[in-house]
């Protein structure tokens, strides 16, 4: 198990110093312009080399203790606001995932699909409206007959 | 002559399938097999023969005098994008064929009839370039497909099927009066009757009137296609229909609809077109992206399929709308593509309700276990319906966007986030069918996982995805000097964009 | 008076040239003598069917040899003042005594265990059947009333046959009176209308009518339109037919449906053609509304209805105000000047005629066939599971029903098809707009007789009886294959049609 994490470890602090050969694809990078420093160089390298020596202080040597440094409130904090991924998940979680399936959930029935009911209710209350003069009264249907002839003729004088 | 025969076949095979079952109830999936993998063969020596440095635009055409009192000729002819066209619908026919075979038990003469009748009237909708014949196809195909649905559909099937029909029935009868409008306006200016494609290409009718023509052209395709607002259909015809009514449906009818705004509406009406195109990517922008978010919300599993392809189908509205060979190539990738995915994850559905007897995903749930093989499939069109790349279904969605991106720089950008929220809902899918806890309260111990009809289906889906996805060219080619004269010809359209 | 009796070129005497052009109407008539004669040495249904159908069937050949003639080139032929003879009679005929002779060989089935006088059904069939091509080869306002008369007489007597017993026998009786006292009320405007035309233009041969307007040419041409109206059951004057049909013997309403509409439909068609007539505006918007209304009111109404023969009552005065619309369009000028616009109005409406009629009838058939005069399957409800238990009959309904909803494959959706482009080429926008809508929804209740259809058969419930088919119904299957075929084939090729209706059109 060791070995490869070695490998991994050797490779994460000094791999930068390989050169890969990406001139063909990408352009060259300008010069002067995204020159680093050597201070960053310098602390770019020297975090990781601080992180390893007070890990082993905690719990190589065990020169500081870590259940002090956990009974200190802000300590505390800070760790669990690390351990969560710098809060990353909770911020997508409120930012995108919340958003969307609350979003997703309100239409379930796509209001779209309303539309075609309205015309399925507009249809059916016409159906009705005109059923209604359908009465099987013989006077009525006469009336309508009579009634229709004045209504052609008028129109026609209008017209 | 060859195009003739196809559509023949398809006709005649459908009734010889019905007629069969007399003899044996086994005859007809037989029979309707031999018609479609026969159409395939004519299919694959025209690709085989074909010249990409050729001349003429049609590869093949035929000819007949038929209704000539009203200029109505039966004219047939096939370029490049139709023949991959043809090619996607006579190669899901087979898929379809094959789906049906255990499924449908019931009536299956008439079943198969309904079946072949259905790709013929899609084969003849792709390669009509007379209007009439085209409008002709364009219903005739909706009859079977009806009829499959409200025979061998499921417990909302009447619902359903009159809804589809009549979705796309009224739709149709916009199409016919602009047709009809066209075809008068024709007559007036050149003094003779026709319907045929290349002579109304010729007539330009500008201004308002135009404006209304293509707006019944668009509002017919865009009902098939289908886009936001027109597609509350298609969730009910889906999940209602057998699994070979859906692999039908997402997999070819859905196609006619961007065929027909790619032939049709964009050349012979590019002034209005031009001035349509913010609507258009809007409405496309509007479908990948709400019918992602529906999809999202539906328990039932052909429901959210359904919608999921309304979504993918508007990348094809965008491309189309580009209207540049990078858009329009786009267009045609996706609707291969999706034309295989949706298939297949339809049959998956089909495969899931016959096993379980539900379409609810609720009730679903760490399949994983019990069906290992079926769950793999199902893995791979999930991962390919969301834009793998390597898979066709990313060259299709990349190149439509590339193509947008030269048009709108904003409908390309929204349009992006389809592929992130089609990655949500594949994946969420996976989740909550085939992983996750077992569901306590349903007996899945004896499920059976896919036999090798299902596999020899599904193997020959993932093949063509592969193909497209790793090969495009050999699809783009055939296609490229269609859809090159097609957009390239329409000048007005592009002097009419230039100025917006 | 006397001078304008004069001034019409009456023929002093009828030669045998005349009568031979008669002749259609001249074997109806013979076979009626003869059928009454035979009725009364002794009742024989069968014979009295053979005798009918014999009468129409050499009227309807004699018919068919003199549109022979006339498309090859022979003249068209007043004979007096009152007849016309030319291809559009000819081919109305044609039509009119075979489909006659589809009814006769339905109501013989139809009529067979009926336990009462059955043969007077058949002389009122032949009656009609008289008064309808009477009607269609008319010149005249006379003969027009005669022609209209005779049919609706007979028409009375049919519907009100005593089929029914029980509780039944009041229905068609119900119907029959109904529609006897409304028909004589539009009889009667109609009759006004003529009588005012009379007064402002001096003749009855409306064949023949001058230039004229002024209002009592006006409102003499709306009454006359009236009294069509009714007979073609247009809103406003539709009240009657869905009671009418749903009451009377199935043979009766499918003879009211298809040839008493026809034959008054070839009336108007012929008046409208009339130039004078066509281009007065008022009429004409007057016409487009009642096209409107009828098409939007037949079908919401027949929207939730389960009684097929209602249902084919509202279908029906949607399907008039569709022909309305190719009908009113006739006479309207085209942009490019000239007439071309009209004769396709014309060729469409005639065509739209045809079609609606064979459609109509093979409806009819269908329900006849699993119907008999003890009991009709009238329910949609009746016809659930057909297709599962008798495939071919179902197949002819479901293409009947169809191509009454206008979808392609059938004669249905060619003869929608081309009233649409006479309306769209005559910028008739809001006909447009209603024949789509209309269209939308009759599909929904077509629909509804195709689902029923496809729906699996319920064993626990007594299903309808299917006729057996026994000698006496051998005839009704063969009358419904041909009108599948005809309408199957007209769908596809309808060419030959097409170029028949040119040189009928051409009168």
């Amino acid at each position: 198990m060791a070995a490869p994490l070695l490998v991994l470890m050797v490779l994460a602090l000094a791999g930068g110093l390989i050169h890969v050969p990406t001139e063909s694809v990408f352009a060259a990078p300008g010069h002067g312009e995204h020159q680093v420093s050597t201070l960053m160089h310098s602390i770019m390298i020297a975090v990781p080399l601080l992180g390893i020596a007070l890990s082993y202080l905690f719990y190589g040597s065990r020169t500081l203790s870590v259940e002090r440094l956990m009974s200190n409130n802000v300590a505390r904090g800070l760790h669990r606001f690390w351990f969560a991924g710098w809060g990353f998940d909770g911020l997508y979680r409120r930012l995108f995932i919340t958003p969307y399936l609350w979003l997703a959930a309100i239409n379930k029935r796509d209001v779209v699909d309303t539309a075609s009911e309205f015309l399925v209710i507009l249809s059916e209350a016409g159906n009705a409206m005109l059923a209604r003069s359908q009465s099987g009264s013989l006077r009525w249907y006469i009336l309508s007959v009579v009634g229709g002839t004045v209504l052609l003729i008028t129109l026609g004088g209008v017209l | 002559m060859t195009l003739l025969w196809i559509l023949l076949l398809l006709f005649f095979g459908g009734v010889l399938a019905w007629l069969s079952e007399i003899f044996d109830s086994r005859f007809p999936r037989w029979i309707a097999l031999l018609s479609v993998v026969a159409t395939f063969i004519p299919l694959l020596q025209l690709y085989g023969s074909f010249d990409a440095q050729r001349e003429s635009l049609w590869i093949i055409e035929f000819s007949r005098s038929w209704i000539p009192s009203l200029g109505i000729n039966f004219m047939l002819a096939i370029d490049g994008l139709s023949l991959l066209l043809v090619g996607l619908t006579s190669f899901l026919g087979i898929i379809a064929v094959g789906a049906a075979w255990v499924e449908i038990r019931d009536r299956a003469g008439f079943f198969y009839f309904n079946l072949l009748w259905t790709l013929a009237g899609v084969v003849g909708v792709f390669t009509a370039i007379d209007l009439f014949l085209f409008f002709f196809f364009w219903e005739v195909m909706l009859i079977p497909m009806y009829f499959i649905i409200a025979i061998w559909g499921h417990e909302n099937k009447r619902y359903a099927a009159t809804k589809f029909f009549l979705y796309t029935q009224f739709t149709g009868m916009l199409l016919l009066v602009s047709l009809l409008c066209l075809v008068y306006f024709f007559t007036i200016q050149y003094g003779y009757l026709s319907f045929a494609y290349e002579d109304l290409l010729r007539l330009e009718v500008g201004g308002k009137l135009e404006m209304w023509l293509m707006l019944g052209f668009f509002i017919a395709f865009a009902t098939k296609l289908p886009s936001v607002p027109f597609h509350s259909w298609l969730p009910d015809a889906h999940s209602q229909a057998p699994t070979a009514g859906s692999v039908l449906l997402a997999g070819v009818l859905l196609k006619t609809g961007a065929y027909g705004l790619i032939r049709f509406t964009l050349p012979l009406f590019p002034e209005s077109s031009a001035q349509f195109t913010p609507v258009a990517l809007t409405l496309a922008v509007i479908s990948i992206l709400y019918c992602a978010k529906v999809a999202l919300a539906q328990s039932d599993i052909k429901r959210l399929i359904a919608y999921t392809s309304v979504s993918h189908m508007g990348f094809v509205l965008l491309g189309i709308y580009a209207w540049n060979l990078i858009g329009l190539q786009g267009a045609m990738m996706t609707m291969l593509a999706h034309g295989l995915s949706a298939a297949a994850l339809f049959s998956l559905a089909g495969g899931l309700q016959g096993r379980l007897h539900t379409r609810d995903m609720r009730r679903m749930g760490g399949l994983w276990a019990l069906v290992p093989r079926m769950a793999v499939v199902a893995l791979f069109f999930s991962v390919a319906a969301l834009g793998m790349p390597g898979l066709g279904n990313f060259v299709g969605e990349f190149l439509s966007l590339l193509g947008v991106f030269s048009v709108s720089i904003w409908a390309a950008a929204l349009a992006a986030l389809g592929m992130i929220v089609a990655s949500v809902y594949s994946l969420w899918v996976m989740q909550a069918v085939f992983q996750g806890a077992q569901n306590p309260e349903e007996d899945q111990a004896l499920l059976s996982d896919l036999d090798a009809r299902e596999l020899a289906l599904y193997g020959l889906m993932m093949m063509g995805l592969i193909l497209l996805g790793l090969f495009p060219n050999a699809f783009l080619d055939v296609s490229a000097i269609a859809l090159e004269h097609l957009s390239s010809a329409s000048d007005a359209f592009v002097a009419v964009r230039g100025r917006l | 008076m006397e001078k304008e009796f004069a001034a019409m070129p009456i023929t002093p005497a009828v030669d045998f040239d005349d009568l031979l052009l008669l002749l259609p109407h001249e074997l109806i008539g013979l076979a009626i003598v003869v059928g009454m004669l035979s009725v009364a040495i002794g009742r024989n249904h069968f014979v009295s069917t053979v005798i009918s159908t014999a009468g129409m069937f050499a009227a309807g050949v004699a018919a068919a040899v003199q549109l022979y003639e006339l498309t090859m080139g022979a003249a068209t032929t007043m004979v007096t003042a009152l007849f016309v003879i030319d291809a559009l009679s000819a081919l109305f005929i044609t039509l009119l005594t075979f489909s006659a002779i589809g009814i006769a060989i339905m109501s013989f089935a139809y009529f067979h265990k009926l336990d009462d006088a059955r043969d007077e059904f058949q002389l009122l069939l032949s009656l009609a059947t008289l008064g309808a091509i009477t009607l269609v080869s008319s010149a005249h306002f006379i003969t027009v009333v005669i022609g209209l008369e005779m049919l609706s007489m007979a028409l009375y007597g049919m519907i009100a046959y005593p089929v029914h017993s029980g509780a039944w026998a009041a229905n068609s009786l119900e119907s029959a009176i109904k529609y006897l006292t409304l028909s004589a009320v539009a009889s009667a405007t109609m009759l006004f209308g003529m009588a005012l035309i009379f007064a402002a233009t001096g003749t009855l041969v409306f064949l023949e009518i001058a230039v004229s307007t002024g209002p009592l040419f006006y409102i003499g041409l709306l009454m006359l339109f009236v009294g069509a109206a009714f007979k073609l059951s247009l809103v406003p004057f539709h009240l009657w037919t869905p009671d009418v049909y749903q009451g009377g013997p199935l043979p009766a309403v499918a003879f009211l449906a298809t040839l008493g509409k026809v034959a008054v439909a070839v009336f108007v068609i012929r008046l409208f053609s009339q130039p004078q007539i066509g281009e007065v505006v008022a009429v004409s918007t007057v016409v487009a509304l009642v096209a409107m209304a009828s098409i939007l009111a037949g079908n919401l109404l027949a929207l939730r209805q389960t009684n097929l023969k209602r249902l084919l009552a509202y279908s029906s005065i949607a399907h008039m105000g569709y022909l309305l619309i190719a009908v009113l369009s006739i006479s309207v000028p085209s942009v490019s000047g000239g007439n071309a616009t009209s004769s396709l109005a014309l060729e469409s409406a005639l065509f739209y005629l045809l079609v609606y009629s064979l459609l109509s009838l093979g409806a009819f058939g269908c329900a006849i066939l699993v119907s008999s005069s003890e009991a009709e399957a009238a329910g949609v409800e009746d016809y659930r599971g057909l297709f599962w238990r008798s495939p071919w009959l179902a197949s002819a309904l479901l293409v009947m029903v169809l191509g009454l909803a206008g979808i392609p494959l059938t004669a249905g959706f060619i003869a929608k098809f081309q009233v649409l482009f006479v309306a769209v080429s005559g910028s008739q926008w809001a006909l447009v707009g209603a024949l789509v809508i209309g269209s939308a929804i009759g599909l929904f209740y077509y629909l509804r007789v195709v689902y029923q259809m496809l729906m699996p058969v319920i064993e626990t419930k007594e299903a309808f009886a299917l006729r057996e088919i026994g000698l006496e119904s051998l005839g009704l299957p063969l009358v419904l294959a041909v009108l599948t075929i005809v309408v199957l084939w007209l769908g596809v090729y309808p060419e030959p049609l097409f170029t028949l209706i040119t040189a009928a059109s051409s009168f």
